[in-house]
């Protein structure tokens, strides 16, 4: 029995480590101080342009660099497509006057900086990156 | 219709200074892009189809090259301009820049979207996209539904309201404004010391106003609008309701097609009122497969000469990795009245002996070849290859069939009118955004 228990913890203590090493990568949703927390919905809205403001409040959203391995992990888990049909997405939406794709930014320094300096702004960083006292309005 | 009488050019400079006043103090952010299409169409007749494609091969068709430039001055106000070069619409071996979009927005909050500028009405499910061959599969957009409204690009105001019903994002779209545009005929013959033969061009100013519902969910977009358009020639020359019959003896006689020729005067309108209610559907069904389906229906007021008709399209795609393979049906027909007139027009009623009778046989000829009758329709392979996110490469075969009769031909001299005509025609196209 003894031998059973320590083979399941041995297994739980493995799976967890497993689990933490991939939640490093996960892309973690930070906003300014002020902006609440918000749900998937939102976000997915919020980057397709579809939603400019939360409660109120006048959003500017940025995106990870395209071909990064944050911006393809924020796709598949957040945005629920590839980042091709993204792209394509946007370059219609602009061309048809509805908008201009939020704006690039090359490292996680870059997006917290940001995020932080600017009213209102959203962004996404990995798990890894996440500094005390940072706004998370949304984990995936 | 409560627009106010602003040249365009005064107003997109109007919705520019109103977008720039907005937000004095904050940084601008300017991005450029841009898009195109490099096409070159074929097919194997003389009859000219859509202006350009012939046996002789053309890259006008479905070149066209943008260049744009976004403004945000905030979160809530930004400016859109879009410089276009295309073949001209006014000539047929010109080409023309001009903005296809200029216009100031604000968007207050996530429901309210108001905009003032140039535009083009949203008419149809892929309207604004027209331009954008990068956005579409097909080669071009069926010509039966999209060549319908002649003026689709206004300067004017725009408001949009947005709400979310469960899976639904749901907009509606009101518009209002002005547009200039020209409207291109054939004359096969012309009439002899009036007018050539060859290509016409009218200008038009039009009043126009519409509404639109569009819902998109992640699978389904449906659209339905009703667009309305008060239309008259801008060298102020009044527009025909009908023509009358003037008999020289029983069984003998003409149409009189203008007051310059005898007969009781033909009765006519400062403009017409045109109506187009217009729906349509882009169902992703799973597994690759792809619906795409339009129907819409032009109706003119005020004359029994002019544009009614109806169109529709169904198309179906089928995405295999970077290959979209489709084919497509469309159909457009006048109503039998618009094709009745356009027959009998064309048809010599003075025999030669009769003095002046050439004349009025062309005077008669060249009123049936300016109304917009149309009875055709079109089947279309298709291949479109992705090479990467923003650049397409696509090809087509399209059988277009006509039936009694399509102003979409022109007719080459000492040839019959495009009634009956089979016609294939070969597209490749390369289209590009960046």
């Amino acid at each position: 029995m003894n031998r059973a228990k320590a083979v399941f913890f041995a297994l739980a203590v493995l799976l967890s480590m497993s689990g933490g090493a991939q939640d490093r990568d996960l892309p973690v949703v930070i906003g300014h101080a002020a902006l609440p927390k918000v749900d998937l919905s939102t976000v997915q809205r919020l980057y397709t342009g579809r939603v400019v403001e939360v409660s109120g409040m006048p959003v500017t959203v940025v995106n990870a660099a395209s071909g990064s391995k944050l911006r393809e992990r924020f796709m598949s888990d957040v945005m629920n497509q590839e980042d091709n049909k993204y792209v394509a997405y946007w370059t219609v939406r602009k061309h048809v006057g509805k908008g201009t794709p939020p704006r690039e930014l090359k490292s996680a320094g870059e997006i917290i900086e940001f995020v932080q300096n600017t009213p209102g702004a959203v962004g996404y960083i990995a798990a890894s990156d996440l500094q005390p006292g940072m706004n998370v309005v949304m984990k995936p | 219709m409560l627009v106010p009488k602003l040249p365009l050019k005064a107003l997109v400079a109007l919705a520019m200074a109103m977008a720039s006043a907005a937000a004095p103090s904050l940084a601008v952010e300017a991005t450029w892009s841009g898009f195109g299409t490099v096409g070159y169409a074929e097919s194997n007749s003389k009859y000219t189809y859509q202006r350009y494609i012939d046996d002789d091969g053309t890259w006008r068709r479905d070149t066209v090259l943008a260049g744009q430039l976004d403004l945000r001055f905030n979160p809530q106000w930004s400016a859109t301009l879009q410089v276009k070069a295309a073949p001209a619409d006014n000539h047929d071996t010109r080409w023309r820049v001009e903005p296809a979009w200029a216009f100031a927005a604000w968007r207050p909050n996530n429901d309210w979207l108001v905009r003032a500028g140039k535009f083009r009405a949203p008419m149809y499910l892929y309207s604004e996209s027209l331009d954008v061959g990068v956005s579409h599969d097909m080669v071009r957009l069926p010509h039966e539904v999209y060549s319908i409204a002649p003026t689709n690009d206004f300067g004017g105001f725009f408001v949009t309201r947005s709400f979310t019903r469960g899976a639904y994002d749901i907009s509606l779209d009101g518009y209002a404004g002005r547009s200039h545009a020209i409207v291109r005929m054939w004359s096969r013959d012309g009439i002899p010391g009036q007018m050539e033969a060859g290509a016409q061009f009218n200008a038009v100013n039009a009043k126009v106003a519409g509404l639109i519902l569009t819902a998109r969910s992640p699978d389904l977009t449906w659209r339905a609008g009703a667009s309305f358009a008060n239309i008259r020639l801008a060298d102020g020359r009044r527009l025909p309701v009908r023509y009358p019959w003037v008999e020289l003896a029983p069984g003998l006689g003409y149409w009189q097609v203008n007051d310059q020729m005898p007969g009781p005067g033909v009765p006519s309108v400062e403009s017409y009122n045109n109506l187009l209610l217009s729906a349509g559907v882009d169902w992703q069904i799973g597994d690759g497969w792809r619906l795409a389906s339009e129907v819409a229906s032009m109706r003119q007021f005020k004359s029994e000469v002019g544009y009614e008709l109806v169109a529709g399209y169904a198309a179906l795609f089928k995405r295999i990795d970077k290959f979209t393979p489709y084919i497509s049906f469309a159909k457009q027909k006048s109503s039998s009245e618009v094709l009745g007139w356009a027959r009998r027009l064309r048809v010599p009623t003075l025999p030669a002996q009769i003095p002046g009778s050439a004349q009025i046989n062309a005077a008669q000829r060249f009123a049936g070849e300016f109304g917009f009758a149309y009875d055709q329709e079109s089947i279309a392979l298709g291949l479109s290859y992705a090479l990467s996110p923003t650049t397409k490469l696509k090809g087509e075969w399209m059988r277009t069939k006509v039936g009694q009769l399509s102003n979409h031909f022109d007719a080459p001299p000492g040839k019959p009118d495009a009634g009956g005509l089979q016609v294939n025609t070969l597209t490749v196209n390369f289209s590009f955004a960046f």
